[in-house]
């Protein structure tokens, strides 16, 4: 208990000197932008993407065979990351008209190659699971043990 | 608490922490993940203050000039586990995006509280994760200084970790100790007595947590392996998201601050003078300094953004340079660049970098004289320091 306590107190120091950074920073760190940022990302990601992320997995729960559906999450999810990163490189809003060596690739074209070997891995992942027969035993015992279709559907 | 119990009666809204039913919403998915993220996290502070107090040391704190790879690789570690916390911060926030609908939001004063400091802990990483991710790509979409924000957010950042740890600490000890259960890939199947398991059989039909781990992995090592090469020159091919080529470029290496930027377009060598300053001031035309011994060193530039790439140098070491000035071996001397403007124009160097036999006024890159981009007539290069203090377009050297 007295290690919590003060590992607390620790951070709420460092809570503290951050906060005075930030206070002091004058024109350096305006707090408007700073604070619209921070909920702005905020609610992109608990207002935008993660409730995207839940109606794409409640579709699939309803959709997809429990023997496809961990591949597809799986790719998914690796896919959906890869974009988000991309973004600032495939937005390409840097690029410097004077300084080529500032994004110097074709970052649509890397991105799309890479989707595709994710694309590739998930439909190898999908076929080995399909041809498996212990997973298909597996997948009939857990439809049996399924209460009802109705319930599945709701899992997020 | 007039305000909790006030809350207590308002009805919970029809999204509720009991809406998710999938196991992946559990506490030990929480701690695993939430355990890489920390290891990622601490990396990242670690190496930023690095890299804070090698631009902005403070006397309490020793420069070291070796090793002379020293930045290069804490740098590209900066960025490069900041990028691996993208996928580890999105499935750390899945695993326990319920309990953003705990109702009532708080239960007491103290769980409000913590509620207030975890909604920090979130923001704050999101904040210095997204603008990392931008400013190494040179998208500046915000009104704020990067540096001194950034700087300023890792430690409110830094702090919510440690607090939120000492408020956790039970439940991480909890899900580690419960981790060593055999069945811990399908919870229909634990032992009754254990609480928290899930009422009904989920496990294997959607993603595991087994496989949502293997999932989380797959993803950061995805996100690695297209940045990374930027940093590791041996995985560049593979680098298809990274910003930055570092060999690619004139004279084979990338640039950062243009000539243009630095308002130095035309340079007349017949007129430039490098002057040092000392006991017995140095004016030295271009034939003079190529008179001198000249010494050739291997040396990365290795920038804040996190790209490195090993260069050969050729030049005249400082330390001679200052020798023949008559300036003292322990003295601090500034490196002032013709640049018109700029944070960097002006640059301190500490006797440990003057002093270092690595440390050249070079004139030379990759067997070739300088270009124009990488500082032509003359430009510093040192061991172990960031990028922007390796002054370019040198005017003179002196005293601090």
């Amino acid at each position: 208990m007295k290690a919590r306590i003060a590992l607390g107190v620790v951070g709420l120091i460092g809570i503290g000197y951050g906060a005075r950074l930030v206070l002091q920073g004058g024109d350096a760190i305006p707090l408007r932008p700073l604070v619209t940022w921070l909920i702005g990302l905020d609610i992109l990601s608990d207002g935008l993407l993660l409730p995207l992320a839940a109606v794409v997995g409640w579709f699939l729960a309803r959709r997809l065979s429990p023997r496809v559906r961990p591949p597809v999450q799986s790719g998914l999810v690796v896919a959906g990351v890869l974009g988000l990163v991309a973004i600032p490189v495939v937005n390409g809003a840097g690029r410097d008209p004077l300084n080529p060596t500032i994004l110097p690739g074709n970052y649509p074209l890397g991105l799309a190659v890479a989707l595709a070997v994710v694309a590739v891995a998930t439909a190898v992942a999908v076929l080995i699971r399909l041809r498996s027969p212990a997973m298909t035993a597996q997948a009939a015992n857990d439809m049996n043990s399924l209460p009802s279709t109705d319930h599945d559907s709701r899992q997020l | 608490m007039a305000a909790v119990s006030l809350l207590r009666r308002i009805p919970p809204p029809p999204v509720s922490e009991e809406s998710f039913t999938s196991p992946l919403h559990e506490t030990r998915s929480t701690a695993w993940v939430g355990t890489a993220l920390g290891v990622a996290v601490t990396v990242c502070f670690l190496t930023g203050l690095i890299s804070h107090f090698a631009q902005q040391p403070v006397s309490w704190l020793p420069v070291l000039a070796s090793p002379s790879w020293g930045y290069r690789v804490t740098q590209g570690m900066h960025v490069a586990f900041g990028i691996a916390a993208i996928p580890l911060t999105l499935v750390k926030l899945w695993t326990v995006y319920p309990k953003l609908f705990t109702w009532p939001p708080a239960r007491s004063v103290l769980h409000g509280l913590e509620r207030l400091f975890v909604g920090l802990l979130v923001v704050a990483t999101l904040f210095e994760l997204t603008t990392g991710l931008l400013n190494i790509a040179h998208w500046y979409p915000w009104k704020f200084a990067f540096v001194p924000t950034h700087y300023a957010v890792a430690w409110l950042l830094a702090g919510s970790i440690l607090l939120h740890l000492a408020v956790k600490a039970p439940d991480i000890r909890r899900a580690y100790t419960r981790s060593r259960d055999p069945d811990l890939a399908s919870p229909a199947q634990e032992s009754p007595g254990l609480e928290e398991s899930p009422p009904e059989p989920v496990g294997a039909r959607g993603l595991t947590r087994r496989g949502l781990l293997l999932t989380t992995t797959a993803a950061v090592c995805a996100v690695t392996l297209t940045t990374v090469g930027q940093s590791v020159p041996w995985l560049e091919r593979f680098a298809v998201l990274a910003p930055r080529h570092p060999t690619d470029g004139p004279q084979g290496l990338a640039v950062n601050r243009t000539p243009q930027a630095a308002g130095v377009t035309r340079i007349d060598p017949l007129t430039y003078r490098l002057s040092i300053g000392g006991p017995r001031p140095v004016e030295l035309d271009m034939a003079a300094f190529a008179a001198l011994p000249q010494t050739e060193v291997d040396l990365p530039i290795a920038c804040v953004e996190g790209w490195s790439a090993l260069a050969t140098w050729r030049g005249v070491r400082l330390a001679e340079l200052l020798d023949l000035a008559g300036v003292p071996a322990d003295a601090t001397v500034r490196v002032v660049s013709m640049e018109a403007k700029g944070a960097y124009r002006m640059v301190s160097v500490p006797p440990e970098f003057a002093r270092n036999p690595l440390t050249l006024l070079a004139t030379e890159l990759n067997g070739q004289t300088l270009s124009l981009e990488h500082g032509y007539p003359v430009r510093m290069i040192a061991p172990n320091r960031p990028g922007v203090l390796q002054t370019k377009w040198i005017q003179r050297v002196e005293v601090e």
